[in-house]
């Protein structure tokens, strides 16, 4: 299962709901205001980095620039993934769960 | 029931009157069903919210639609759960949220851990959120 977030964690709840009902091993995409929980040093750092020992957690690079994200520090061990890798991440999984 | 259907899941979870989500789901969730596909609904976060009992939005001049939530079951929608952790941190029990009886009288109502119910979306084939 894939699981997109396009919600910033200081506005909706959406990230952490997500995280408590996402399978171990089950893939986590940070898309559109998502991206906002990808930035290092913020009050969601926690959150993800226990999510990363359950799931592989990517961002997508372009939201990422358009919000002139790109130039912060990002969590270590969050994977960018270009529009290509989103699509590659859709046909690897079996079904995906939009968290809005 | 063919053996290309493919298991549906809705996974509400805003509350009923602010916005049209809840509305549109229920929507989508009775006409899916009427296509023969497996349904079922989980009510998460504020979506707990839809099920509570006494509502009266005619003082808002709104329809009370969440008492559509009865037809599901004749669309053989007999898979409704509610996450008991939402319900926890908004201060609601069972007692606090209508019942959906099938035609035997059991409520199809339940409420779930969030490890059961993730392992239940785990294996659905199509998951819409609202």
């Amino acid at each position: 299962m894939l699981h997109t977030v396009n919600k910033s964690p200081f506005e909706k709840s959406s990230l952490q709901s997500c995280l408590r009902l996402a399978c171990a091993g089950s893939d986590i995409l940070l898309i559109e205001d998502g991206v906002y929980a990808a930035t290092a040093g913020t009050t969601a750092e926690s959150l993800l980095i226990a999510a990363m020992e359950k799931h592989c957690v990517y961002v997508l690079e372009p939201d990422l620039q358009a919000r002139g994200l790109d130039q912060l520090a990002l969590i270590p061990g969050i994977r960018t993934v270009d529009y290509s890798g989103f699509v590659s991440l859709v046909v690897n999984n079996h079904a995906v769960h939009s968290w809005l | 029931m063919s053996s290309n259907s493919k298991q549906f899941m809705y996974v509400c979870r805003r509350p009923p009157y602010g916005t049209i989500y809840a509305q549109e789901a229920l929507d989508l969730m009775l006409t899916g069903a009427a296509f023969d596909q497996q349904v079922s609904v989980a009510f998460i976060d504020d979506g707990v919210y839809q099920l509570t009992r006494d509502q009266k939005p005619s003082i808002l001049k709104m329809k009370h639609f969440t008492r559509a939530f009865a037809a599901l079951r004749d669309f053989d929608v007999e898979q409704v759960f509610v996450e008991n952790e939402s319900l926890q941190q908004r201060a609601l029990n069972v007692d606090d949220l209508i019942s959906i009886p099938n035609e035997d009288g059991d409520n199809t109502v339940q409420i779930v851990d969030s490890e059961w119910l993730s392992k239940w979306m785990e294996q659905r084939d199509v998951i819409l959120q609202f």
